[in-house]
């Protein structure tokens, strides 16, 4: 790919994608395969590598594949694409909210897309911690630990996933020497 | 320090700590713009999560770009969207430079290690909109469960939540205002 061609590639995913996340990665997937000039293998390991790395999922994944096909120029051609949707919409839209927010019908509408959106996490919610609980005591400590950690002691998350982290390393160790 | 810095500081900081990406961000994003800096208030920030729903994009770069231009215009918008990016792209090439190649066993280790902590975190990602939709009344509420169900048996919805997202927006305009 071309770097214009990159540019517009992550452009049109960007585009059209609501709420970023595992979404994307599912999107680029999809529009890569139908190319066909990466492999299959490759292209899972950069999503694997994309979902193990901090950062928006969009970011990671669009700097991945733009480097893969252009090296640095490639990944900022790839990168500008993937955020220049969402930036360009939400700075249109910034003034008007600012300005806009206390009219009791926009009020409304914020009210029910928030009504709405809870229905969404709380389904995501279920599956996810279902499964997660389900392998075991292993994770159920840093589960509730990063949650106490950032949500009832306003630790910097930063320490708060780490520390949820070093707790599994620690678990591994004390077994392996049992 | 000025405005500008330091929405470059908060937001590499969210860059760097946004694993698992998408609604698992949301708790990060709080800590950074509501609890540690006052910039937004709870209802604020309950309402740039509504806005980057029904918006294309990444929710850290939805709000990235609004919490920017809020607290310092345009500049404030684009300083904070590039500071959230350059980072965690920065510290993916220093870990590519030192692992040269990235084995499975290590990414799906990775991963596994993220799991518990990212789940963690989405539960903390139900707050914001709970709480809100708890001081909107009983039809706020009655529209949370009705959400439920639907995204349980309606494939539509299922598929394209922002789809349903735009109905709600609709219905509360009309009996939530």
């Amino acid at each position: 790919m071309s770097l214009l061609e990159l540019f517009f590639f992550f452009f049109r995913i960007s585009a059209v994608t609501f709420g970023g996340g595992i979404v994307i990665l599912g999107m680029v997937q999809l529009e890569a395969e139908k190319r066909g000039d990466i492999g299959r293998e490759e292209l899972v390991d950069m999503i694997s590598l994309a979902a193990s790395m901090p950062g928006p999922l969009a970011v990671s994944i669009s700097w991945l594949v733009g480097v893969r096909y252009r090296g640095f120029w490639g990944g900022v051609a790839a990168v500008l694409g993937a955020i220049l949707p969402p930036f360009i919409i939400i700075l249109l839209l910034s003034p008007l909210i600012l300005k806009y927010s206390s009219l009791p019908a926009v009020r409304g509408f914020f009210r029910g897309v928030l009504a709405g959106t809870g229905a969404i996490i709380a389904s995501v919610v279920f599956d996810n911690t279902k499964k997660t609980l389900s392998a075991g005591w292993f994770g159920f400590v840093p589960f509730i630990a990063v949650m106490a950690m950032i949500g009832v002691f306003h630790i910097h998350p930063f320490f708060a996933i780490l520390a949820s982290i070093a707790v599994q390393l620690a678990a591994e160790k004390t077994v392996i020497r049992k | 320090m000025s405005m500008l810095l330091k929405l470059v500081s908060v937001f590499a900081q969210i860059g760097i700590c946004a694993f698992g990406g998408g609604l698992s961000t949301l708790p990060l994003i709080e800590y950074h713009v509501v609890t540690s800096t006052g910039w937004l208030t709870e209802e604020d920030f309950a309402q740039v999560l509504a806005v980057s729903q029904v918006t294309p994009g990444p929710i850290a770069i939805n709000a990235a770009t609004f919490v920017g231009f809020r607290q310092a215009g345009f500049w404030g918008s684009l300083a904070a969207t590039l500071s959230l990016c350059i980072a965690p792209i920065a510290l993916l090439c220093i870990v590519m430079l030192l692992l040269e190649t990235v084995s499975k066993e290590k990414s799906q280790k990775a991963k596994a290690l993220l799991r518990p902590v990212v789940s963690g975190l989405l539960v903390l990602s139900l707050i914001p909109p709970m709480k809100a939709t708890a001081g909107n009344g009983a039809p706020a509420i009655l529209l949370f469960f009705l959400g439920l169900v639907l995204l349980k048996f309606c494939r539509t919805f299922r598929e394209n939540p922002s789809l349903m997202l735009l109905l709600y927006g609709a219905i509360g305009a009309a009996v939530l205002s």
